[in-house]
């Protein structure tokens, strides 16, 4: 074996959500693990919200990231996740800051889609000012790099004073940190009171918090390779890499993500970008590859119309979460397996689904080499 | 509610339906003349064909042949909306490329510049310059990037862009600060005819339900392909025939070309693209429609039909980005049996006394580069007829924002924002981009939609001054989301500084919000492009967030 090539037992493309749950289900297996990271991909541009969060191996991820601000919502290191009775409402609820009085929203000049009167109006709660010297930018990210600095939550603690007196909890823009994943909990220790930050939109910084806390939760002993990696089927099959690299494997788990992770790519016609792997729509019909496809297949059929949702085709994949092949019954081979938004039908619930869903294939394709000896 | 509407003083003296160029441009009109003028309209101001269009006070050289009439005319009033609205107005040259080899290309660039010739004569009514013939090597240097092989030579000539929906949003205004009631989003369900006069209509709040009854002495409906609907609630729909014509715009990221060039499409027709402020517009199709005016649709090979016609003379337009499609339905005059092009695009007023309804009339057809003729013609016939003899002023009176020339550079300086951000402002509000920003602090001058780009002050202005009432109405008055971030980043704050303004609860403006994305994205899914399907799938999860947010 030349130093440019490498083995493993169960390899994943993908290190978003469903990817970081199949490595990490996957190393608890007994199995090795390689993870293929090609930039941010979906996960990097959330918002922070976790829509469904409430199951395995959710719990699992969020033990030792979980901040908590009491019963109602969480944020996981920035994720702001719907309660168990499955109602995010978001800026209309914040009872874990009112636990039995007045909470405050804080007037921070920045993006301008935040207006702490129009919350406050709805919460009940009170505006503060914000405080000369508090961090400041245009936008959210500029805001929550400035709270990244050492210090920077006590000072800014300080420098409210007595404006938070008899507050029952302060909420503000999603703005708590960038890189840092303590500035909350260290704010909220600071004031003495709980501390939470409005649902922002794809690309905030808590979306950002939650992909660092995502990579920090893969085990060790887990490689991660920083590349692009297609599948090379054969009877070992391995991943070739752009750098030309080969990485031999017995299970491979494409947790590529969908369109915008670029698990699956729009060329003429929707493809699946890592093995070719045949697509297909919702209703079970083969999305055919460009060269027989009638020109312009129609994109909106992909788009949910009513609620958003981009889930209209992707791979078809067998109870065990192997990847079927054009027939729709068998499998492509026994050793590729689909997790996470490139399976059609997916990626409805984003993170949490994706998330039960690495974990389950992960798991399962590290128990399958046991079986094929 | 007949007898009674009869008996008490008319609530006005004129009843407008329709908020497009024309009422917008007769509301004008009329209350420059003194008289009292309410206008309904059911969507927004601008909602169909007016803001909708290529965009342009062309003379329509497309005319110049089968109607020249029309080519004067539009070339007349071209002029005259110079004077009013030099600030919304901008030159547009235009390049056709002749292609082929020898004395056929010769012929048929010969015959373009025989006609251009004949285009000169008009040029001076709307201060054009005269056509230019320009080598291959010349047309390069003018358009780079267009298409090399058997390029022959080219013609240039001289057209003028225009915001149409700023056009009847300044005309509004206009009509409003002259005593001009105005009801948006208000539908008109009846024309009230009653012992063969018409004397008011009955009418719905289409938001919030409320109903209306007007009464007046004179009922003018300017619904443009509406109009045979509108008709039929007076029972006259036979005398108002419209044939509509969808046209189908593409907007694509970035002004591909300095100026307009002419193409052909795969079945002969004339089509073009042209560099429209930050973005170029693709245009346009002509087919007969028979879908829903309110919720026209635009499928895939519309868009598909306008980039390869363009793609043939210039092919980099693959290289920009679709960032969305506009539609709207063009009140073309009846005729059987006569393609869509071949349409007359001249315009009539119809006056229904003959068709049991006396003071009733229709304004048809019609053109954007003419409106101001077609309103002064309307005026015209019917001023008088209430007793009013005033003349008229609307070709000599500036629109709001339209009576000086603004020092962009002074007011960038003044207010600390860049060149770019209060030349796009002056663009849209002329003289009055000085109150605008004057009402502003410092958050108010924070950039909200940075493609475009849109300044909080602005959208607190449009809100409280434009007539606005949904954030969908904000954003075509201001271009807000518009740009090729589809309101990924600005719907939202958008929303808030509109909903402050018009007291929208934070649920509602997240449902304003979530709306708007709705819209824009409903208008970009049939050009969407290769790379583009990843950003669109972003923008769905972000109307998710919002979406989600907005449940109470």
């Amino acid at each position: 074996m030349s130093a440019r090539e490498s083995t493993a037992d169960v390899l994943v493309i993908g290190a978003g959500a469903a990817g970081v749950a199949a490595a990490r289900a996957a190393r608890e297996a007994g199995a090795s693990v390689a993870v293929v990271a090609d930039g941010g991909g979906a996960a990097a541009l959330g918002s922070g919200v976790v829509w469904g969060a409430a199951r395995e191996p959710f719990t699992a991820w969020a033990e030792g990231e979980v901040w908590r601000a009491g019963g109602r919502y969480v944020t996981v290191a920035g994720w702001l996740v719907e309660d168990a009775a499955g109602a995010l409402r978001s800026l209309l609820d914040v009872g874990a800051l009112a636990p039995g009085g007045t909470p405050g929203v804080l007037d921070l000049a920045t993006h301008p889609s935040w207006s702490a009167r129009l919350v406050a109006q709805t919460l009940g709660a009170r505006v503060i000012p914000a405080p000369d010297g508090a961090p400041g930018g245009e936008t959210f990210r500029e805001v929550a790099a400035g709270f990244d600095r050492e210090g920077a939550a006590e000072a800014f603690a300080r420098s409210l004073g007595s404006s938070c007196a008899g507050l029952s909890g302060l909420l503000l823009p999603p703005v708590l940190g960038l890189a840092r994943l303590d500035v909350a909990a260290r704010l909220s220790a600071a004031l003495g009171i709980p501390v939470g930050e409005a649902a922002g939109g794809p690309g905030d910084p808590p979306g950002t918090r939650a992909l660092r806390a995502l990579r920090r939760w893969l085990p060790d002993g887990v490689e991660v390779i920083n590349d692009r990696a297609t599948v090379r089927p054969g009877r070992v099959p391995g991943l070739v890499f752009r750098s030309g690299r080969l990485v031999k494997a017995r299970s491979v788990v494409l947790a590529t993500g969908g369109l915008v992770g670029g698990g699956l790519v729009f060329e003429d016609s929707l493809r699946e970008a890592a093995a070719d792997a045949p697509v297909w729509t919702r209703d079970r019909r083969r999305v055919l590859a460009r060269a027989g496809a009638a020109r312009g297949a129609d994109p909106t059929e992909w788009f949910d119309e009513h609620t958003g949702r981009a889930r209209g085709a992707g791979l078809r994949v067998d109870a065990a979460g192997r990847v079927l092949d054009a027939d729709g019954e068998t499998p492509l081979g026994e050793w590729l397996y689909a997790a996470g938004e490139v399976c059609v039908g997916r990626g409805g619930d984003g993170v949490a689904d994706a998330l039960a869903d690495g974990a389950r294939v992960g798991r399962s394709a590290a128990q399958a080499i046991g079986r094929r000896g | 509610m007949t007898t009674e509407l009869a008996q008490r003083r008319p609530d006005c003296d004129v009843l407008i339906i329709g908020g497009g160029v024309n009422g917008t441009g007769l509301a004008r009109d009329l209350s420059l003349r003194g008289l009292r003028v309410i206008l309904l309209e059911r969507n927004d101001l601008a909602f169909g064909a007016s803001g909708n269009s290529s965009g342009m006070i062309h003379g329509g050289p497309r005319y110049l042949t089968t109607h020249p009439s029309v080519t004067r005319s539009s070339c007349v009033d071209s002029g005259y909306i110079q004077t009013i609205a030099p600030h919304m107005i901008f030159r547009i040259p235009f390049v056709m490329p002749v292609f082929g080899h020898g004395p056929i290309a010769k012929v048929r660039f010969d015959a373009f510049d025989a006609f251009f010739a004949v285009y000169d004569e008009y040029q001076p009514l709307k201060r054009g310059k005269p056509h230019t013939r320009l080598t291959p090597g010349e047309t390069l240097t003018l358009v780079p990037g267009l298409r090399e092989r058997d390029l022959y030579g080219s013609i240039t000539f001289d057209e003028w862009g225009i915001y149409g929906n700023r056009l009847c949003v300044a005309n509004a205004t206009d009509a409003v600060e002259h005593g001009c009631r105005l009801y948006m989003h208000t539908s008109v369900e009846r024309i009230v005819v009653e012992e063969g006069r018409a004397t008011g209509v009955a009418a719905r709040d289409r938001l919030d339900g409320r109903a209306y009854e007007f009464s007046a002495r004179v009922v003018v409906n300017c619904t443009g392909a509406w109009s045979p609907i509108t008709a039929a609630t007076a029972g006259v729909s036979q005398h108002v025939r419209v044939r509509p014509g969808k046209g189908v715009h593409l907007v694509l990221d970035r002004p591909v070309t300095d100026v307009g060039v002419m193409a052909e499409a795969i079945d002969g027709r004339q089509i073009f693209i042209e560099p429209w402020g930050n973005t170029s517009l693709i245009g346009t199709t002509d087919d007969d429609t028979y879908a829903d005016l309110d919720d026209l649709p635009v499928t895939t090979d519309e868009v598909r039909y306008l980039v390869e016609g363009v793609e043939q003379v210039l092919p980099r337009v693959r290289e920009a980005r679709i960032i969305g499609t506009t539609v709207g339905a063009r009140p073309s005059l009846y005729a059987w049996g006569k393609m869509e092009d071949a349409l007359s695009r001249e315009h009539e007023i119809v006056d229904h006394a003959a068709h049991g309804a006396e003071g009733l009339y229709s304004l048809i057809g019609g053109k954007l580069a003419s409106y101001r003729m077609f309103a002064q013609e309307a005026a015209d016939l019917i001023a008088p007829r209430l007793g009013n003899h005033a003349p008229c002023t609307t070709h000599t009176a500036p629109l709001p924002g339209g009576d000086r020339v603004v020092d962009i550079d002074k007011l960038a300086a003044r207010y600390e924002l860049t060149r770019f951000a209060v030349e796009r402002l002056v663009t849209r509000h002329g003289s009055r981009a000085e109150a605008i920003l004057a009402d502003s602090d410092r958050r108010g001058r924070t950039v909200v939609c940075h493609h475009e780009p849109v300044l909080a002050c602005e959208v607190r202005w449009v809100a409280k001054h434009e007539f606005a009432r949904t954030l969908a109405d904000v954003a075509r008055r201001t271009n807000l989301a518009h740009g090729a971030c589809g309101g990924n980043d600005c719907a939202l704050a958008g929303a808030v500084i509109a909903g402050d303004v018009l007291g929208w609860s934070p649920g509602e403006v997240r449902a304003q919000a979530a709306e708007l994305l709705r819209e824009r994205r409903r208008s970009r899914l049939p050009a969407i492009g290769d790379k583009q399907a990843r950003a669109e799938a972003l923008t769905m999860a972000a109307l998710r967030t919002l979406g989600r947010a907005a449940q109470p």
